[in-house]
């Protein structure tokens, strides 16, 4: 279904890998608009946003977005068609910071968070507009 | 339909024909850090009774009845960690939610929740002014 929704909402980053329950129900979406925004407090290291879709209900994850944050304050965007031609096999796999393919839509979406070491007082709040 | 799903749809067309627009925000962090999600929910809203003011509700308080409808079909409040527990009902007490109801800020003091065969038909708020 159409409409904007939290993919993640994290005021306590720590090390290691959170995974976030997914969106649902989004077959009728043709594009996702990604929007991650950091606010840094202290410590930390490096940050990672994956952005995840599922053909399979959930079974498998692709990621098609990766948003890379660090030290520092920021906000960035990716727009994902799911109607743009793939006619050469895209190979899945994990994906570098700010890195982002096109092309490959499921019904379901999610976030995977990796911290390399513990923010204080730092913010990720990762949205998604489908239509 | 199950009896559930009558009583949530009599509710809704009830609140699509008589009720108001009003906004619910969860707030995550503090701070500057602070963010938050909304959700626009159909509401029916009453002031207290005069029994119930003589009770010890104030004048500002205030009565709502929303259904669980706009909350689940918003995915309300977005993605959680895996293994946290569901929080799509409106949060009262430490760190509740607020309504935001004819442009003005409420805080969400009691939540009550009317099931039928566990499945939440009905959501009476009680709101401070």
């Amino acid at each position: 279904m159409a409409g904007t929704y939290p993919l993640a909402i994290m005021s306590s980053i720590n090390e290691g890998e959170v995974v976030f329950t997914p969106i649902k129900y989004l077959s009728s979406a043709h594009a996702v608009t990604l929007y991650g925004r950091f606010v840094y407090g202290s410590g930390g290291g490096q940050l990672f946003a994956n952005i995840e879709t599922s053909l399979d209900s959930g079974s498998t994850w692709i990621p098609i977005a990766c948003f890379a944050f660090t030290t520092i304050n920021s906000s960035k965007a990716f727009n994902l068609s799911g109607l743009k031609d793939q006619i050469s096999p895209i190979p899945i796999g994990a994906l570098s910071g700010d890195e982002a393919i096109s092309g490959i839509l499921g019904d379901w979406i999610r976030a995977r968070v990796v911290a390399d070491a513990d923010y204080v007082n730092s913010t990720l709040d990762l949205r998604m507009t489908a239509r | 339909m199950t009896l559930a799903e009558e009583c949530i749809a009599e509710l809704d067309n009830a609140l699509a024909e008589a009720g108001s627009d009003a906004v619910l925000r969860r707030f995550f962090g503090t701070g500057p850090n602070q963010t938050w999600v909304d959700v626009t929910l159909r509401v029916a809203e009453r002031a207290p009774t005069e029994d119930e003011l003589v009770a010890g509700y104030s004048q500002n308080d205030m009565f709502i009845v929303t259904s669980p409808t706009q909350l689940i079909n918003a995915q309300f409040p977005g993605g959680q960690p895996v293994g946290s527990k569901p929080a799509w009902l409106p949060k009262a007490g430490t760190g509740a939610d607020k309504l935001f109801i004819f442009d003005q800020q409420r805080q969400i003091e009691l939540v009550d929740p009317i099931k039928v065969d566990n499945t939440v038909v009905r959501i009476n708020l009680k709101l401070k002014g």
